[in-house]
């Protein structure tokens, strides 16, 4: 199996050819993969990763911030959301999982998040919940939200959130963000993964994830980028916005999400059990989707938007 | 116990047929009943306000069932989304009808706006119903299973 080869390329940085994968078997595969390798004589070889994450500037600047915290950052992780949903303890929240790598990342409903190591931003927090406070739904656009507010800082534009919480860029998707909720006897946990395209891929096209789409990143939009500068931006901009737990869209937050709605004025296909075809109304404070069905507006609060038109 | 709670449920119980509604969380508890006309709301006994965990609290209701549901204790959903009886697509379902539960075991996944809830068994037993199917749109209240 080719995952016994992708483990030790990550864990020893090379990998033999042999009479199952040639040098170049071994090449296009991990390209393939996302992890970018040069060929040597016998096999092929990591490259180095431009710009580390580096955990003494990201948790030094944190904590200047006032943002407590506790970080691991991993070379190669499965999955950053998975591994703090099994590790997580009361002790170390706010959790930060980073990982140069995810081998196994996954979107909503176990959709792969295809991954590039040292290109992207793959970023899990575990947040500790308040007894009596109530996470609904809205927690996903006020997340989407603040990382609009990030993009923007750094100088993209045209930054806009598809319902109800993939980031796109001039309609090529950016970001995504998978929330999981983690429950045990005396306490809530909330775990918030976002995973951020930075640097522009040949393969990222046709291996984001989701077809429909053609994905962009920070590089292509910007140029250049800080990785470290970044990650703290967004990772401090998560905090804020989990500091904060509201159950409905204030009316700021509702115009900023009219400012940023991709999917405004279009026609949709919204598919839940089944599929509904009409025109995208907006949303209401509880973050539900409005659509209207010949002159009818609907809610909806789940659903895969799987088509989208003028 | 939330006002806003209390007034969905009033909400609810003036949508359905249900005559009496009895929700039990931690050591608080509220009765709504309907008569004749007016909702009338029967606050139980004062104590002390107790801690909830409070993110997707599993209302037990406890009503006579003349609409087909098997007799038993109801799971209820306390949000809208979208009901999943697995972990992703293709795994193991959580539970099955016949299957014993224990209080705190995960029966589903109720998916609001990509936030994942787990919904817990607030009773333990033995699963008597799945009410509802993979992917159902599943509204605020509706019974997902009984317990039994």
């Amino acid at each position: 199996m080719f995952q016994s080869r992708t483990d030790k390329l990550l864990k020893d940085g090379k990998v033999k050819a042999d009479n199952h994968y040639s040098c170049d078997q071994l090449y296009s595969e991990f390209s393939r993969l996302g992890i970018p390798v040069n060929a040597t004589d016998d096999g092929v070889k990591l490259l180095d990763i431009v710009d580390p994450l580096n955990h003494e500037r990201i948790s030094s600047t944190l904590l200047e911030f006032k943002r407590q915290h506790t970080l691991e950052i991993h070379q190669y992780i499965d999955s950053t959301n998975e591994h703090l949903v099994t590790t997580f303890n009361d002790q170390n929240l706010p959790a930060i999982c980073l990982a140069e790598y995810q081998l196994k990342g996954h979107g909503r409903r176990g959709t792969h998040w295809h991954s590039t190591y040292g290109k992207d931003f793959n970023c899990s927090i575990a947040w500790p919940i308040l007894s009596g406070q109530r996470v609904t739904g809205v927690m996903s656009l006020v997340i989407a939200l603040s990382l609009v507010n990030v993009l923007e800082d750094l100088g993209l534009s045209n930054v806009e959130v598809k319902w109800p919480n993939d980031l796109f860029v001039g309609g090529r998707k950016i970001a995504g963000i998978l929330i999981e909720q983690v429950f045990n006897s005396t306490m809530l946990t909330l775990i918030v993964g976002v995973g951020l395209n930075l640097f522009k891929l040949p393969s990222r096209d046709n291996m984001s994830g989701n077809r429909e789409f053609i994905a962009t990143s920070v590089e292509e939009e910007l140029g250049t980028l800080e990785r470290n500068m970044i990650a703290i931006k967004l990772i401090d901009a998560i905090f804020a916005a989990l500091s904060e737990i509201p159950e409905q869209l204030d009316t700021p937050m509702m115009l900023a999400w009219k400012r940023h709605d991709y999917l405004r004025d279009k026609n949709i296909t919204i598919k839940q059990k089944n599929i509904s075809q009409g025109l995208y109304q907006g949303i209401d404070s509880s973050g539900h989707l409005l659509l209207n069905i010949d002159g009818k507006v609907l809610k909806f609060s789940s659903g895969h938007i799987t088509g989208v038109s003028k | 116990m939330d006002i806003r709670k209390v007034k969905k449920l009033i909400e609810l119980l003036e949508e359905s047929g249900i005559a009496e509604i009895e929700i039990h969380e931690g050591e608080e508890s509220v009765r709504i009943s309907r008569m004749t006309q007016q909702t009338q709301m029967v606050a139980a006994p004062a104590t002390a306000p107790a801690p909830i965990v409070a993110a997707a609290p599993v209302i037990e209701t406890a009503v006579a069932a003349d609409d087909g549901i098997p007799t038993g204790h109801q799971v209820t959903s306390p949000i809208v989304g979208t009901f999943y009886g697995s972990s992703s697509p293709g795994s193991k379902p959580f539970v099955e009808v016949g299957q014993s539960v224990a209080t705190g075991d995960t029966l589903c996944i109720i998916e609001a706006m990509k936030i994942m809830n787990p919904i817990e068994a607030d009773k333990s037993g033995k699963i008597k119903a799945i009410l509802v199917e993979n992917g159902d749109p599943i509204e605020f209240g509706q019974p997902l299973f009984v317990i039994e």
